[in-house]
């Protein structure tokens, strides 16, 4: 799984500890999904398009598709 | 950046400390009860071993240290998981899995074998330390791996 995590928080000037607060997840788990070491769940994928107020899609893609990979 | 940017980032980086204090005072509540009941059944053990029985005062206050260790520890690790995020929950999973696999293998594998007389009966403890050694290895190799 790719995603623009690291970009989209880097836009904001968020540190990864600020935006693990807004998601209420730990830094580690924000850390873990910006390198592509953990897929997070549905409903985190959800909230995390709600927090940046885009399409899943834009921010999340497989292997294959289309957002740009962070990796 | 914005001054909204900046105020908000004051507020993340609180709300992130609160739950690291909060991750930190649960495990450290664990960890000095771990301590406290160790110390107490090292005590009962030594004072049991130097009378050479046990007295029924000593057989009371050993079973409620039992008792109150098994509630207190299921009460904090339900305290533990609620404060969680899901990677942690997820490293959790993944150790109690491996250990599971670990006792389910590891038993009846050895229990066939003492069958055959090629090895002695089953060690409960040993099976039990090697379901937890597994465990915790697992869950430490994610932690290290996926941060």
């Amino acid at each position: 799984m790719n995603n623009r995590l690291r970009v989209l928080r880097a836009e904001r000037g968020w540190s990864q500890a600020e935006l693990g607060a807004r998601l209420d997840v730990s830094r580690q788990a924000v850390n873990a999904v910006e390198t592509g070491k953990y897929d997070p769940s549905l409903p985190l994928a959800f909230k995390i398009a709600r927090l940046f107020d885009m399409p899943i899609e834009e921010i999340f893609s497989d292997d294959e598709g289309g957002a740009n990979g962070s990796r | 950046m914005t001054k909204e940017g900046r105020m908000d980032r004051g507020k993340g980086e609180r709300l992130h400390a609160e739950r690291r204090r909060s991750f930190w005072t649960i495990l450290g509540w664990l960890a000095a009860l771990g301590a406290v009941i160790g110390f107490a059944s090292g005590f009962f053990a030594a004072h049991a071993d130097a009378n050479g029985e046990w007295a029924p005062a000593w057989r009371v206050g050993t079973a409620i240290a039992i008792v109150a260790f098994a509630l207190l520890a299921a009460y904090g690790s339900w305290r533990f998981f609620r404060t969680v995020d899901e990677l942690e929950l997820a490293d959790n999973l993944w150790g109690s899995l491996f250990g599971f696999y670990t006792y389910a293998l590891l038993f009846p594998a050895w229990w066939a074998f003492s069958k055959l007389e090629s090895v002695p009966q089953p060690d409960q403890w040993v099976i039990y330390a090697a379901s937890m050694a597994v465990a915790t290895l697992t869950y430490f190799y994610r932690k290290l791996r996926l941060r």
